[in-house]
């Protein structure tokens, strides 16, 4: 009996000394992870959209090492991410040479959510990856990740800001709560495509920031 | 018997119990204790993260401010040389080149107020000493990173600065392990500097593999970071330090943006100040317009800007309050004065010279055309000149009167006045005068009130004078004290009448003196020899 009870207070004393005595543990060490990861995609989507600005339009995968030269941090690694710039006519269905009028600019970079920031069970981004989409950069618009618009009924259709209500779009952390990607981009980008592609949905989900520029 | 046995068994269970209970405490407590120990340890990475975010953050603070001088290589930016930075012309080292390693004291303004004693020494905590081999702040140190972009003509398109804060943990207590949570607790910018497993140089890998420096970028400056060991803690800028825009949408543009609305882009919602009490002023130059739409109840000193004083030391007095004069759109102190080359106007006619009521001792306020020291035209609170005063240049004056009772003055080149007008007199004085009268109505009266104009002590005299025009009738009053109140001294010509006592004339020429008719006369006619 005395043994039992010897136990019993040895395993309460290890589990209360095992937890911290910080109750924000969780923020100061885990969700700053979660942090690093969001900004591996920020930073090299701020960077295009910087080159973006000073240099000439290029239709296609932004070149990483003009990138790495002048406009982002240095020693910053990609990582699995990439950034496109298309220029696409007004219904987001066609590329057009020279963006003119109602023709934009879209700025899309993107990658997969890291294994340690899946959800076991769905494949969806982790809430650390959302907190800090939200709380450390703001509510930005065309920042989240990409799902099937069938999967997000309610949100593909009853968004006032889905302006294209195509297949797929970015679940965003901002104002608008649903960004639809372009027809384009979904039907020439192999990563968005339905064959396994990396954001193909379904299990399989990117992280996406997406900017448009008139 | 039994009972006995019972009892010897018991007392054996209870041994076993109590050997069993001292193994377990035995093999346990070295947990607890070990556990016990690690809380405070979490807690001291919590504490040194925490300080080496500050820290950073107040680098790239610093790094924002000094900007334009570090990138320029200005060597005088608080202490650092950044000469290596400066333009060449030699296009690879220009775009890329040799970092700067700077101490911490270059931060001593952005650091958070306690973390540096007296603004000279850094604090020293649990895990990092402010000291290396003896020299203060030297377990610190920040390199600094410059890439940039030129364009056909050298000059630069974009420039990015990127800031890397070395910090020395102290070792005896801080291993890898320990390091690398240290610099997780930091964020994405944390890392850990180690050897290169590929040579006898450093890299500096962050902690969670979005960014990392290699031996080839370090080892230029690795002398001038001595204290750089394996899990050396390194924290770089979030952001790169940018020229320009997108990643710091609250800094004016320097450049046209094409495309873009500039008012949006480069609107200032706050007032602009080209220097601080503490600092040299700085100038506006090649202005080419300035439209100014003042809101008076906006301007400092009126309206919702009612404190005069918070800005003090911005006017230049000695009272570091504003005057009333504040509450114009333009305000020029402390001596400044204005040049203006070309046509100053007040559009709204209400164009003023004034003085502050508030400043006795200043002259008086006057509005000067010169050449020099000579004024050519002045318009004062009390006169007007065209030339100067002292000189004999001047020809012209307008004047409040006063003790002098000059009204009007004009004096040509030579010195001599020819119109001497004031309260009580108009006097041409060369002697000639002439009184003109346009059209055919009404009189040409000379005189003030029906009362003659008088010469001192003589005669009114009328020389090679016409009298009379037409229909219209001259009067000469007579002036008292003379014997006669017309005297002509040349010949006389009266087309009309001549009526009189008295008509004399001083030549006696009878053949000269000839007459139609003479009516009323009763004296007689008479010849004065």
């Amino acid at each position: 009996m005395y043994l039992w009870v010897v136990i019993a207070i040895f395993l309460s004393a290890l589990a209360a000394l095992s937890s911290s005595l910080r109750p924000d543990i969780k923020e100061l060490y885990l969700d700053r992870q979660a942090e690093a990861e969001v900004t591996q995609l920020y930073v090299l989507h701020r960077a295009v959209m910087k080159y973006f600005t000073y240099n000439d339009m290029i239709d296609g995968e932004v070149d990483y090492n003009k990138l790495e030269e002048t406009y982002l941090p240095f020693g910053f690694n990609r990582g699995n991410f990439s950034s496109y710039l298309y220029c696409l006519d007004e219904d987001g269905y066609s590329s057009v040479p020279e963006c003119k009028g109602n023709d934009f600019n879209y700025i899309i970079t993107y990658g997969p959510i890291a294994r340690k920031w899946q959800d076991n069970r769905t494949g969806l981004p982790r809430a650390e990856i959302l907190d800090s989409m939200r709380d450390k950069l703001g509510y930005v618009d065309g920042l989240g990740y990409s799902v099937d618009r069938a999967d997000n009924p309610y949100m593909g259709e009853n968004d006032e800001y889905n302006t294209f209500n195509t297949r797929k779009g970015v679940v965003s952390q901002g104002t608008r709560p649903y960004y639809s990607l372009p027809e384009y981009i979904i039907g020439n980008n192999r990563d968005f495509g339905k064959d396994n592609g990396m954001c193909s949905g379904n299990g399989n989900y990117c992280l996406v920031y997406i900017t448009k520029i008139q | 018997m039994t009972n006995i046995l019972k009892k010897i068994n018991e007392t054996g269970t209870l041994l076993v119990e109590a050997l069993a209970m001292l193994g377990l405490v035995s093999m346990v407590t070295p947990v607890l204790y070990k556990k016990a120990a690690e809380r405070t340890t979490e807690l001291q990475d919590i504490n040194a993260s925490s300080q080496l975010r500050a820290i950073a953050t107040a680098m790239d603070a610093y790094l924002k401010d000094n900007f334009a001088a570090i990138t320029r290589g200005d060597p005088d930016v608080f202490g650092g040389d950044f000469s290596v930075f400066t333009l060449t012309g030699n296009v690879p080292d220009d775009e890329n080149p040799k970092p700067v390693v700077v101490d911490v004291n270059v931060l001593r303004n952005y650091l958070p107020y306690g973390m540096m004693i007296d603004n000279q020494e850094m604090r020293e905590t649990k895990l990092f000493s402010n000291k290396f081999h003896n020299h203060l702040n030297e377990n610190y140190k920040i390199m600094v990173r410059l890439k940039r972009q030129l364009d056909a003509n050298k000059e630069p398109i974009v420039e990015t600065l990127t800031g890397f804060l070395f910090a020395d943990p102290k070792h005896s207590s801080v291993d890898n392990t320990r390091a690398m949570r240290i610099a997780s607790m930091v964020g994405s910018n944390g890392a850990v500097a180690d050897k290169d497993p590929n040579g006898s140089g450093w890299t500096v890998q962050g902690t969670q593999g979005i960014w990392n420096i290699g031996h080839s970028d370090i080892a230029p400056v690795e002398g001038d970071i001595p204290m750089l060991q394996p899990n050396t803690l390194v924290v770089s800028s979030l952001q790169p330090i940018s020229s320009q825009g997108l990643t710091n949408e609250n800094v004016l543009y320097r450049v046209d943006m094409p495309d873009d609305d500039d008012q949006a882009l480069n609107a200032m919602t706050t007032d602009l100040f080209l220097g601080t009490r503490d600092t040299t002023t700085r100038n506006i130059r090649m202005v080419n317009q300035i439209v100014m739409s003042p809101d008076v109840n906006r301007m400092v000193g009126s309206g919702n800007e009612t404190d005069k004083t918070h800005t003090a030391g911005e006017s230049g007095l000695a009272n570091d309050q504003y005057g009333d004069a504040l509450d114009n759109a333009l305000y020029i102190t402390n001596g400044g004065g204005a040049n203006v080359q070309g046509r100053l106007q007040a559009i709204d006619r209400r164009f003023s010279v004034e003085k502050d009521p508030t400043m006795n001792n200043l002259p008086k306020m006057e509005m000067k055309y010169a050449s020099n020291t000579l004024a050519f035209f002045k318009l004062g609170v009390d006169e007007l000149q065209y030339g100067n005063p002292s000189t004999q240049a001047m020809i012209f004056q307008v004047s409040h009167g006063g003790a002098s009772g000059i009204a009007l003055r004009y004096k040509k080149n030579d010195g001599i006045e020819n119109l001497y007008i004031d309260q009580d007199k108009l006097e041409a004085m060369d002697k000639t005068l002439l009184v003109d009268k346009t059209g055919n109505e009404g009189y040409v009266t000379i005189g003030v009130g029906g009362t003659a104009v008088q010469q001192h002590g003589g005669p009114a005299r009328l020389y090679q004078t016409t009298m009379g025009n037409g229909n219209v009738n001259t009067t000469i009053v007579e002036n008292s004290g003379e014997d006669y109140r017309v005297t002509v001294s040349g010949s006389m010509y009266v087309n009309d009448t001549i009526q009189g006592g008295n008509v004399s004339a001083y030549e006696a020429n009878a053949g000269k003196f000839r007459a139609g008719a003479v009516i009323g006369l009763q004296g007689g006619w008479r010849i004065v020899s």
